[in-house]
């Protein structure tokens, strides 16, 4: 087999024809893989989920969503955890915890979370009230957080990678991470 | 075997020793090798007449030799955590040198065990057989040499009951049919597999004294992929997680059944309301009209009066314009219909047809949950048999427990009695393995430590005693584990114990400690003896629903229990309004009495273990019921230790109170890294922290201590020395080039006392130096007299 595959058609249609099915399914898939790995990584721009709170808006990149669900009818309470942590719901077939996002960003909590969409990123459930349309952002356009409306400054920095139309840019993986850190600790201050 | 397959190492033989082994490979060469044991319990030496006597006393001394050699590598071995390639190949190569000089000079019955033991070891390195049970064999095969070369030297002549006995023992412990089926090259790794007991595991048995669902030493064994295995497990686990969705699917499809016979009900009232309102009279069509703005209104009846009408309406027309404009008069007094009669008459038949397809589908949902229920009950036992395949009995771990203890230093100067009971008992192969080191650090931990005050050695003519008896609890094991002799908590102990609680956190289970009647400790060991379903109680706490583990209740009642908790409490759940049940269920527990607000039913879940960063004190995971719905899984004992820990804070910080308020809102400020490897000395020093007011960030390494350091720097770092990665004086050298880390006061806490270590500490640039254990007080003080140094 090619030990580094390409994607012209031509030579891929042969291939296909004459050597794909001679391929076990351990070769079959380490082919694909290769192929796969070829589409470069920054080929599409970076597409962004308009989520909309009482506080503001937030734009979060598709990229670090798992999936956007319907929220879960019911949560489980987990003792000791912070304010803005709904509980724990099941998402393929482990228990995740729940983040009313607009409670933790802006401490305005989500009126009704039953009514709202749950967006699952790295194995932590974001609840967000509603969601606007899929945007790209121009990323050079986006303004640090200092420039941003008064009601963003009192922001934690590292959460938010600018502001863009009056959009928080979340850097998602910072986020997280601190929300698992703040779950993790908040036994030991609860 | 080729020389070749054994690569240079730090315990290379002797060249006179690889000279040996060629000559034996080439033999072997030459011959082939008869490794049937031997079969008569005493053989004289072949050709003993032939064998000079200085060659047998040669033969002898450098077989004590390798013995020696093999037994100093196998103590190196259970002592390390880790296997030890290069120790293994040291033992392979003396077994195999042992196997060839025994079989030349006529010693077959240590050839053969010399054999076992070079076959053993890549079975254990490739896993058909566990560390646990190969090491046991190994240190079975060795002291089976020993023996067997003292009965040499003693008698001149070699037996082979001691080859007989290890035959034995390895068929109890189910490896002398792995020899058998491994065939040279096999790499595939694989697990040993007991035969499916008939026997349906006996639950809540109080006093185990028999081996259950014990393995009978001749039934024949099969090799497993450890990888098919787990898939195996991996898939008998979903079914198992099926069990509730169809239940509650059953449910469902009984509540549609419900449904369709009240509306059956309502058809018929209907029908006889229709009779009764148009009576059976003749009528001609002109009537039509009033028919129409009579139908009922529900949907089902109009339709099913339409399609009536359709079907009788063009007979009753033609039979209307054959009569129009005459009478309707039947000279043979036939009963005419009008289209009413007709159709009411269409409408009964309907009904009556819904209600025989409605029959027809409660006979067949009878069926079906029949065969549901069979097929649950046989999905159960495939899961349960699946489980019982992974079992093997405790008493592969004691001969490393009783080693352990006649090898300390207390048990080498005086008799030490080791019992057990209830070493039949079976338990999950893994979880066996991951509870092998920890006790065994605890056993040789708490004997180092022991000591009996003078005046009782004088006094006392027993020996000192240490016990293990294990019981089967439902699908629990309970071990106590216990000293007769007191015991000084260092630091090993303690950081023995925290590895042991570790584990029975990682396995769902529990520890506790307390002094015993002999006046000793024991430690009281709980935790599954298979991975597997867990069967509990469903119950209420306010509006959540959580589960509680059957093995924990000890009972249920509904009188007033003092003291009694309240679930929701403990939980910390938000509280409820008092619903309309006076009397609540109270679960009595050994380490108390808790009242839940409804206890719902009993139900079999597959628990699965919680994300590190939502580990809860008494939570011991998660289950996802039949709707989805995570509930969690208690852990009522810890619960409640918890809770007692938090009230004794509670009632120290009341007695402060006062005095420490106005503290409280500057210390909220601070915040301190606590450094330190032992989970028990994080835990607890993040509990008086945090109930000081001060904020507290945790590192269990140096590591990542540095990291937290950098990423935040603290107001305080309170550090232990000996760590994992990077110690504390490292850190504290590293801190040094960091400016940023200038301002942060470092508090050493460690069980070095000496007088070096704290200076050295102090001229790395420590503020103040703590020796564990440290009385909460000191601490307290220090930390606040090097903040007020700021």
């Amino acid at each position: 087999m090619n030990e580094h595959p390409t994607i012209n058609a031509v030579s891929l249609a042969s291939l296909q024809a004459q050597s794909l099915e001679q391929l076990s399914d351990k070769e079959f898939w380490s082919y694909a893989r290769k192929l796969a790995r070829l589409v470069p990584a920054n080929a599409y721009p970076e597409e962004y989920l308009e989520c909309n709170f009482s506080a503001g808006r937030c734009l979060i990149p598709l990229a670090a969503l798992y999936e956007v669900a319907p929220p879960p009818h019911r949560f489980a309470l987990l003792p000791a955890t912070p304010g803005w942590m709904l509980g724990l719901v099941a998402w393929l077939g482990e228990a995740i915890a729940v983040v009313d996002l607009g409670a933790y960003l802006f401490e305005c909590t989500i009126e009704s979370p039953s009514e709202g969409i749950l967006l699952v990123a790295n194995s932590v459930g974001l609840l967000v009230p509603t969601i606007g349309l899929t945007t790209i952002a121009q990323i050079e356009q986006k303004m640090p957080l200092t420039d941003a409306p008064e009601r963003y400054t009192s922001l934690q920095a590292g959460l938010v990678k600018g502001v863009y139309a009056e959009a928080l840019l979340l850097d998602v993986p910072i986020l997280l991470a601190d929300v698992v850190e703040q779950i993790r600790t908040a036994v030991s201050h609860g | 075997m080729d020389e070749a397959s054994y690569p240079n190492d730090q315990n290379e033989l002797s060249a006179d020793d690889r000279a040996v082994l060629r000559a034996f490979d080439e033999m072997e060469d030459r011959e082939v090798e008869s490794s049937a044991p031997a079969t008569s319990m005493q053989e004289p030496l072949p050709q003993a007449d032939s064998s000079p006597g200085d060659m047998l006393l040669l033969f002898t001394s450098e077989a004590a030799e390798d013995i020696a050699t093999m037994r100093r590598v196998l103590h190196q071995l259970e002592q390390d955590d880790l296997l030890d390639a290069a120790s293994f190949l040291t033992l392979q190569r003396t077994a195999h040198k042992l196997k060839g000089t025994a079989g030349a000079i006529g010693c077959n019955a240590m050839s053969a065990i010399a054999r076992y033991i070079e076959m053993l070891i890549p079975l254990i390195k490739e896993g058909p057989i566990t560390p646990l049970i190969g090491l046991d064999a190994l240190v079975h095969a060795v002291v089976a040499l020993e023996v067997t070369l003292n009965g040499l030297i003693s008698n001149g002549q070699e037996s082979s009951t001691p080859l007989a006995e290890l035959e034995a023992e390895y068929r109890t412990l189910g490896i002398n049919s792995i020899f058998h089926h491994v065939s040279p090259g096999t790499n595939s790794p694989t697990r040993t597999v007991a035969p499916v007991s008939e026997e349906e595991e006996e639950t809540f048995v109080h006093k185990i004294s028999r081996p259950t669902q014990e393995v009978s030493p001749s039934a024949p064994l099969i090799r497993v992929g450890v990888r098919r295995f787990d898939q195996l497990i991996m898939h008998t686990e979903q079914l198992a997680e099926l069990r509730t969705p169809l239940e509650s699917a059953q449910a469902q499809v009984e509540l549609a059944l419900q449904e369709l016979h009240a509306a059956q009900a309502r058809l018929r009232h209907l029908e006889m309301s229709l009779i009764s309102a148009i009576p059976f009279s003749l009528k001609t069509s002109n009537n039509k009209g009033d028919m129409y703005e009579e139908r009922p209104t529900s949907t089902l009846v109009a339709r099913i009066l339409d399609e009536a009408e359709q079907r009788s309406l063009s007979k009753l027309r033609r039979h209307s314009l054959k009569s129009h404009g005459t009478l309707p008069w039947d000279e043979l007094e036939v009963d005419r219909f009008t289209e009413s009669n007709v159709l009411i008459h269409s409408f009964s038949e309907a009904i009556a047809d819904v209600a025989t397809a409605s029959s027809q589908l409660r006979i067949a949902f009878a069926q079906l949950n029949r065969i549901v229920q069979k097929y649950m009950t046989r999905a159960s036992t495939v899961q349960n048999d699946t489980l019982m395949l992974q079992l093997t009995p405790l008493n592969t771990l004691l001969p490393r427990l009783r080693r352990a203890v006649e090898m300390s230093t207390i048990g080498q100067k005086q008799q030490v009695q080791f019992e057990t009971e209830g070493e039949t008992i079976e338990i999950d192969q893994d979880i066996l393995e991951a509870l092998k080191h920890p006790l065994l650090q605890l056993v040789r931990n708490c004997i180092a430590d022991s000591f009996l005050p003078s005046q009782e050695v004088e006094q006392s003519q027993q020996p000192c005693r240490t016990w293990l008896n294990a019981r089967v609890v439902g699908n629990d094991v309970d071990i106590q584990l216990g000293f007769s002799m007191k015991v000084r908590w260092g630091s090993g102990s303690v950081d023995a114990l925290d590895a042991v609680r570790e584990t029975m956190r990682r396995l769902h289970g529990s520890i506790s400690a307390q002094r015993n009647a002999t006046g000793g400790v024991s430690f009281d060991l709980r935790f599954p003896r298979s991975r597997g379903a867990v069967q509990g109680l469903l119950v209420r706490a306010g509006s959540q629903r959580v589960i509680v583990p059957f093995s924990q209740v000890q009972r249920i009642d509904y009188a007033k229990q003092e003291p009694v908790y309240l679930l929701n409490e403990l939980l910390c759940f938000p509280a409820q309004q008092s619903s309309t049940q006076l009397v609540r269920p109270v679960l009595i527990l050994q380490a108390g009495a808790v009242q839940v607000d409804e206890i719902l039913e009993a139900v079999e879940l597959v628990m699965k273990p919680l994300p590190p960063h939502l580990y809860r004190p008494g939570i011991a995971g998660t289950t996802i019921d039949g709707m989805g719905n995570v509930l969690l899984m208690l852990d009522l004992p810890e619960l409640i230790r918890h809770q007692k820990v938090l009230q004794r804070a509670s009632t120290v910080g009341a007695l402060q109170g006062d005095r420490k308020l106005p503290q409280h809102s500057e210390q909220t400020q601070q915040t301190i890294l606590v450094a330190d490897d032992s989970v028990y000395v994080r835990q607890s020093l993040l509990q008086t922290l945090s109930y000081e007011g001060y904020r507290v960030m945790e590192a269990h390494d140096g590591t990542e201590a540095l990291e937290k350091l950098l990423g935040s720097p603290p107001s305080v770092l309170l550090l232990d020395i000996e760590m994992p990665n990077l110690n504390g004086y490292d850190l504290l050298s590293i801190m040094r080039v960091h400016p940023e880390l200038a301002r942060v006061k470092i508090v050493m806490l460690s069980s070095r006392s000496s007088e070096k270590h704290r200076r050295h500490a102090h001229e790395l640039g420590a503020h103040a130096y703590l020796i564990k254990p440290c009385p909460q007080e000191i601490l307290l003080e220090t930390l606040q007299s090097v903040l007020a140094s700021a």
